[in-house]
């Protein structure tokens, strides 16, 4: 049970909308963060008191970027001191939750988690232009092959970890706005005097098994087409080494990454020796480097949330290969990324006896 | 055709490992030349990339020794150098590379014989693997 409120919405969006507007004009908030239009597309803006609504729409079935980059670009400096509430995807909260264990966002911001449908591509957002919420939720059916494979895998469909949840995913048009800690419950409880304790709605099993099933073929796809020399030889053989992967995943955080430093900076004599190794080699060089030694570095928190894939300019299917690596590197530890910010980060922390023999 | 050697590179933590490779020099014991040793402060200062990039652009096999669990002059770099080596081995299976290639020994300035020993295996163990076939490989 949660305190919580139930409404009858005739437009979901339009009802997100209408709250964040409230939770400004009532001053419960100084600040949200949402999705407005911009372009064809749509970009996370901070909103404050007074700001013009008509082009908001939290829910647009698009993502500029991870919120955990925006809430990483709020608080890691320095967290403002007025309240600001980010409205966020599920797994947009569970890059949250590692930022928040790396010390990279501050908890004093609120978030708020919304269910998603699914989102749409970049290149979809620059051949066609995304349409707005309504329209996405009336006619999903018209975009499936547009959805990003992440959100068509994805399978933590919603955490636990957000200070409010506002759910409406197979509950025939009713929104339910959910206070899932102390300091959620408490802004629920301001923003509708009459909360009371009720049940979250579940779940509908169909999006669950849909899901899985989308993963399990990304899973079969890496295991047949992405693993054993050969194969990623060939997967990765159109890479650019651009590192746009690296610079909108929310994880890789660090603030000049190893790959891009001068760490790998060699005299051209070095590339000759390596060249006569084997005939030849690839220039620019350090391709598996990045992507195999990035793997190390983060896969442990990785949330599949397949912003690294929308952002290749040649299609490289970084999801699924992140998503294997994330889930296989986790399990080692029993750690599920983003599932909960009690679980300790692994890379934080060892046990005095574990993992022998080596 | 020449029998085929294997390059070994060898991160040796300061305070351990590499003691016990010169001890071992000094009181003039062997250990194979394949062997090539790099000191390093602590195991908890390898990042898996130095791994990596060793096994892309040459090296046959990677070890990687440190201080016994508890004796780390850190205190804890070599508990968070075993949690790197896993995380490593893992990646390289499900990569469907060869983990093997990479070991974690713990190996303390007195233990001369053990490093002897501990070489001498893991270069075999390389020899019988044959060339790494990441080894110079054209995306590197
Ligand atoms: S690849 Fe590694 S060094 Fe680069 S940003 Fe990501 S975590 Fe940092
Ligand atoms: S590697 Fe890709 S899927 Fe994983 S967290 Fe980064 S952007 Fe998301
Ligand atoms: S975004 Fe694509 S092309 Fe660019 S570095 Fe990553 S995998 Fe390579
Ligand atoms: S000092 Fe030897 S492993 Fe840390």
């Amino acid at each position: 049970m949660d305190i919580g409120k139930r409404i009858s919405a005739k437009s979901i969006s339009g009802e997100v909308t209408g709250i964040i507007g409230s939770l400004l004009e009532r001053g419960l908030m100084d600040g949200v963060v949402a999705l407005k239009k911009s372009g064809k597309g749509y970009a996370y803006s901070l909103l404050t008191k007074g700001a013009e609504m008509t082009d908001v729409d939290p829910l647009a079935p698009y993502l500029p970027t991870s919120a955990a980059n925006i809430a990483a670009k709020l608080s890691r400096k320095g967290t403002p001191k007025k309240k600001i509430a980010l409205f966020v995807r599920p797994c947009e909260m569970r890059a949250i939750v590692e930022l928040i264990k790396l010390l990279q966002v501050d908890e004093a911001l609120y978030f708020v988690e919304l269910d998603c449908p699914g989102t749409l591509t970049s290149r979809y957002l620059t051949e066609h232009g995304i349409p707005n919420s309504d329209e996405f939720l009336n006619s999903v059916d018209k975009y499936r092959d547009s959805i990003r494979p992440a959100c068509s895998a994805c399978t933590d469909v919603r955490t636990d970890q957000s200070d409010v949840a506002i759910r409406f995913l197979g509950t025939g048009g009713q929104l339910y706005i959910l206070g899932k800690s102390e300091k959620g419950c408490e802004l629920v409880k301001n923003l509708f005097p009459d909360a009371e304790n009720i049940e979250e709605p579940a779940l509908p099993d169909g999006i669950a098994n849909s899901r899985k099933q989308e993963e399990e073929k990304l899973f079969q796809f890496f295991d047949k087409n992405i693993s054993g020399l050969d194969n990623l030889l060939n997967t990765f053989a159109n890479c650019m080494n651009c590192h746009n992967c690296m610079h909108v995943c929310p994880i890789c955080f660090c603030r000049e990454c190893f790959f891009d430093s001068t760490a790998l900076d060699f005299e051209g004599e070095h590339f000759v020796e390596l060249a006569a190794r084997r005939g030849d080699m690839r220039l620019p060089d350090s391709t598996f480097l990045f992507h195999i030694g990035r793997m190390n570095h983060m896969a442990i928190s990785c949330v599949g949330c397949g912003f690294c894939e929308d952002a290749c300019p040649v299609e490289i299917p970084l999801l699924t290969v992140f998503k294997r690596v994330g889930r296989d590197v986790q399990a080692l530890f029993d750690y599920s990324a983003g599932r909960s910010r009690l679980d300790e980060h692994p890379l934080k922390t060892f046990r005095e006896e574990e993992l022998e023999p080596r | 055709m020449a029998e085929f050697e294997p390059k070994i590179v060898g991160f040796f933590c300061n305070w351990c490992t590499a003691a016990a490779a010169d001890m071992v020099g000094t009181s003039r014991m062997q250990y194979p030349p394949n062997v090539r040793p790099i000191r390093v402060n602590c195991t908890g200062s390898v990042d898996s990339s130095y791994v990596i990039r060793a096994l892309l652009t040459g090296a046959d096999g990677v070890i990687v020794g440190g201080c016994h669990p508890g004796d780390c002059h850190y205190l804890s770099g070599n508990y968070k150098a075993r949690r790197r080596v896993a995380i490593l081995k893992q990646v390289l299976d499900t990569l469907g590379l060869d983990s093997d290639r990479v070991q974690l020994e713990w190996i303390s300035a007195a233990e001369g014989k053990k490093f002897v020993d501990t070489m001498k295996q893991f270069t075999e163990k390389i020899r019988e693997k044959g060339k790494n076939p990441l080894a110079s490989n054209w995306l590197a």
